[in-house]
């Protein structure tokens, strides 16, 4: 299933479209992401992966209604679709699963994890 | 709120996929707005340019699936490399042959850029503009540098447009600090001078100037008199040529001049010292200093034109020796480039032909570099007929095949271009300098000129010499390609025409610096008209020094003779007019002791020498040369009388033509020699025993120095005097020849590009006609009759039309010119058909030891 494997980066993008909810696009998004994570998120590489997710099936998009501080231009909002929820939850148990397994003591910021 | 650039957009708009071109571009326009309010207009344009880039990859992944542009530029430059990579030694022949052109090209296009850039490190520079009068002389509206003195502040005064005016005078004075002595060219100026000029400092301040008794040097003039000491403070000596002595104290020390300084200050001083020492003529408008400059606010010059004109009319009514008909101002950047046709300008370059004509041949010889890579394309296309036949059929489109083409010499052009600034940078560039005499920084005036010229290079070489295989091979249909029934290549007519063209460019190019090269040689063996050997002339400075100086050099045993002279031939040339009824002749004459023209062996033709110990006879006596009887029309001129210098003397001599000046810069003019009852003169000139002139200098300039401390020891050895011009003849030799050798590469290069292609591809043919018993005379002849036409009218037309034009540039630059020597068309001939033969037959040799199993047996 390494076809729907998802990226670190992706995954983010994913979770970050849920947090905004309605008013998820592109630039929200990108400045969510930089205010969360602290990282800078370019424009191409963020347009890249929400292609992309598009492309896989993960969201879907519809336009929304132009305003004048972006040159008459309409905004795209994205959604997370049933298919990308179900990956996003099954990224989210594989993890959970691994840091299950990890023996306790071997983490010795986490001693207690289990 | 404020839109971005449009090109920005452009941009964007092209970086965006199509698909998600409307919501891209509102959030990226809506994040520049964003970004303008925080953190201004720039910082916000260049992340928005950062933006368009990192969008390019979306771009890239959501067309690549679409549309093949991308994956066939990929191809087309994975072919090309190939196609190059096939034949190296033909792609190896048109990039060193463009690279050469491209090296000779920057070289030339910098020396241009910095020749008009002159003088551009003065923050005014625009506004600057110096005021020259213009006079009338006999007609002519003639230039001259020097204004009237009180021109500048009354232009102050009047008119609230004038920022700073500087007045500028050079004298000579002899400047004394401790044991160092020698004369000067000093520079008197305003304060504003150092204002209007920004002239690097290295020490003390601009405003040094407005303190009476300081003086700011040149870095090199600190070195001369100060060597590694600190001249701030020091006190040095000068006297100036009016007489006065006055002590100066260094006030400041001038950084090293910019390169690019047309003109520049090495000793300045404050312009009051200058008034004391002309009694105070600063209100006189029949007085002039050397050169006015004015630095104005941003307004147009032509709002001085008015006061300029009344100030004309002022400096008449001063009823001064020269009338001043007008004024012009000439802007700084121009000043340069004018210099020429000033009388006595401050600011010295090259004229603006000398400035287009370096580039002119650096196009010149990057075009033969084009045509050569032409001709080498289309015959390399050749072998790659059926690959375009089966692209065709695949379904490329014409535009595909124009683009593979382009593509390949866009590659070519752009390797060539990087060995070509290797090649300006570790041979042309160091190369030229030293010919021209000055340090040309291999740099551009600024970073915009440098992208434009690249570009243009670029695309020049890339897209024109490009064009013609890639319009014309493209066109080609493929069922005529794989019939076979096209005939391409070897009976090309175009390629013929730029053969022709070129070698046309390299007869001119090589008859031209021969005729050239042989004038000059000619002019370098020319004979004086007297004997300039053991030479020795030493200045003096009164009557004292010289009788003392005599007595010394009078007990030197190696000074065979010892003469005393008022101006000195080759070395100080005095014109005066002679009133002959209604005619005014320009002479040159020198009073001489007697002696003076066997010491110089000036070859008498008639009558006599000036005799010893008849002062009085002598003093009413003449000698001149054979222009001056010429142009007095005299048959005999022995016992002709003539009143001159207020004494009417008796000719008594006649002597031959000489030079007094360098060959190409005068012509012989009419000489005068007189022996006055009491000279004063100014050179004691010597003769020493062969090889013993450098000594006795030794030995006068000791004994120089004992007697006139104050003055510096200026001496000349006669047979030295004519060395500058001759450099120059020498630069103009190299350069010459070097252009000559690199138009003779370029057009073997070419020549053997297209033969090793063409002969290659007949090999079977070769094969055929061996195989069917043909001698290699036979095989020989084939080719000859091939190419043995285009050498040959290429050399009809081209020798006459270089023959024509280069005796006509000739003229202008020597004024002896030798007729056109027969032998030298023949080695101009030979030098080329000798390379081009060589060229050839290598190749020919090649075809003659063609075995025909070997290429006919194989595929």
């Amino acid at each position: 299933m390494s076809k729907n494997q998802l990226g670190e980066f992706e995954e983010i993008v994913m979770l970050t479209i849920g947090v905004l909810n309605d008013n998820a696009y592109g630039l929200a998004i990108k400045k969510e992401i930089e205010e969360r994570t602290s990282r800078s998120v370019s424009m191409g590489a963020l347009h890249t992966a929400l292609y992309r997710l598009e492309d896989k099936g993960f969201l879907t998009s519809e336009l929304g209604e132009a305003t004048k501080v972006r040159g008459g231009k309409p905004k795209r909002f994205f959604k997370v679709t049933i298919f990308g929820q179900k990956n996003l939850q099954q990224a989210m148990e594989d993890r959970q699963q691994l840091w299950k397994d990890i023996p306790s003591g071997v983490f010795e910021l986490f001693p207690s994890s289990k | 709120m404020s839109a971005p650039p449009k090109i920005v957009l452009k941009l964007l708009a092209y970086c965006t996929p199509y698909s998600r071109i409307d919501d891209i571009e509102g959030d990226t326009l809506e994040l520049y707005q964003e970004r303008l309010e925080e953190k201004g207009a720039a910082k916000a344009r260049l992340l928005l340019l950062t933006d368009c880039l990192s969008l390019l990859k979306l771009k890239i992944l959501t067309t690549s699936k679409t549309s093949g542009t991308y994956i066939m530029i990929g191809n087309y430059i994975k072919t090309s490399s190939r196609a190059l990579l096939k034949n190296p030694v033909t792609s190896a022949i048109s990039i060193f042959g463009l690279a050469l052109a491209i090296g000779c090209a920057i070289t030339t296009f910098i020396f241009m850029d910095f020749q008009l850039h002159l003088d551009s490190f003065h923050p005014h520079v625009n506004n600057t503009y110096q005021v020259v009068s213009k006079v009338i002389e006999k007609d002519e509206l003639v230039l001259h540098g020097p204004s009237p003195l009180p021109l500048s502040q009354s232009l102050l005064a009047d008119q609230p447009e004038v920022k700073f005016a500087v007045r500028m005078q050079y004298e000579q004075a002899n400047v004394r600090f401790d044991r160092n002595v020698f004369q000067e060219r000093v520079l008197f100026a305003d304060p504003s001078f150092m204002h209007a000029f920004e002239f690097p400092l290295r020490y003390g301040s601009r405003s040094a100037l407005e303190t009476r008794g300081n003086i700011m040097i040149s870095e090199k003039m600190a070195t001369k008199y100060f060597g590694e000491y600190n001249p701030m403070g020091q006190q040095m000596n000068l006297q100036f040529a009016q007489g006065a002595k006055q002590t100066f104290v260094v006030a400041g020390v001038f950084d090293e001049q910019p390169v690019n300084a047309s003109f520049g200050p090495s000793l300045l001083l404050p312009i009051e010292h200058y008034f004391d020492l002309q009694d105070q003529r600063e209100n006189d408008w029949s007085a002039f200093n050397s050169a006015t400059f004015v630095v104005l606010d941003e307004s147009n010059p032509s709002a001085l034109d008015e006061i300029l004109a009344t100030y004309a009319g002022v400096q008449n009514a001063a009823n001064g020796e020269l009338k001043v008909d007008g004024f012009e101002l000439i802007r700084l950047p121009e000043l340069s480039h004018r210099s020429w046709e000033i009388h006595q300008s401050v600011s010295h370059g090259n004229s603006l032909d000398g400035v287009y004509g370096m580039p002119f041949i650096g196009t010149l010889l990057l075009i033969m570099a084009c045509f050569n890579y032409v001709n080498v394309a289309v015959s390399t296309a050749t072998k790659r007929l059926k690959e375009i036949a089966v692209r065709k059929v695949m379904g490329s489109a014409r535009q595909g095949i124009i683009w593979l083409f382009l593509v390949e010499n866009l590659l070519i052009s752009l390797f060539s271009i990087f060995l070509g600034v290797a090649l300006c940078y570790y041979f042309f560039q160091p190369g030229f300098s030293a010919m021209a005499g000055i340090e040309i920084p291999l740099a551009f005036s600024s970073p915009q000129i440098a992208i434009y010229f690249f570009l243009g290079i670029f695309l020049l070489t890339g897209i024109v010499s490009g064009a013609y295989p890639a319009f014309y091979i493209s066109k080609f249909q493929p069922i005529a390609i794989m019939k076979g029934s096209l005939k391409f290549g070897n009976s090309n007519l175009f390629s013929k025409v730029l053969l022709t063209l070129q070698l046309f460019i390299a007869f001119t190019s090589i008859i031209g610096s021969l005729i050239f090269t042989d004038n000059a040689m000619f002019v370098k063996e020319l004979d004086w008209g007297y004997d300039p050997d053991n030479i020795l002339a030493i200045k003096v400075n009164d009557q004292k020094q010289y009788d003392l100086l005599m007595e010394e050099a009078l007990s030197n045993n190696s000074v065979t003779a010892a003469v005393g002279a008022t101006g000195h031939i080759g070395v100080d040339n005095r014109f005066t007019v002679v009133n002959q009824l209604e005619d005014q002749i320009k002479t040159l004459s020198y009073d001489v002791s007697p002696g003076y023209l066997e010491t110089l062996n000036v070859p008498l033709l008639e009558g006599r020498y000036f005799e010893e110990n008849k002062s009085l006879q002598e003093s009413k006596s003449m000698v001149v040369n054979r222009a001056f009887s010429d142009r007095m029309g005299w048959d005999s001129p022995i016992g002709k009388t003539l009143t001159f210098d207020g004494v009417d003397r008796t000719v008594v001599g006649l002597t031959d033509n000489f030079h007094h000046t360098f060959f190409g810069y005068d012509e012989i003019r009419p000489m005068i020699f007189t022996a006055n009852e009491t000279p004063q003169y100014d050179y004691l000139v010597l003769k020493t025993e062969p090889g013993n002139t450098v000594m006795v200098d030794g030995a006068m300039q000791e004994t120089f120095h004992q007697i006139a401390p104050d003055d510096p020891y200026s001496k000349y050895y006669q047979d030295e005097i004519f060395n500058r011009a001759y450099n120059n003849v020498d630069t103009n030799i190299a350069l010459m020849v070097t252009i000559a050798v690199i138009s003779i590469i370029l057009s073997c290069l070419g020549l053997y590009g297209l033969l090793s292609f063409n002969i290659q591809k007949r090999f079977k043919e070769f094969g055929i006609r061996k195989a069917l018993g043909a001698e290699w005379q036979h095989i020989v002849k084939t080719i000859a009759k091939q190419y043995a036409p285009i050498i040959l009218v290429s050399f009809v037309i081209g020798v006459p039309i270089a023959t024509y034009f280069i005796n006509g540039t000739g003229h202008s630059m020597f004024s002896i010119t030798k007729p056109l020597n027969p032998l030298t068309v023949l080695l101009a001939l030979t030098i080329i058909i000798s390379s081009l033969g060589i060229t050839v037959f290598s190749q020919i040799y090649k075809a003659t030891r063609v075995n025909p199993s070997d290429v006919l047996k194989s595929e």
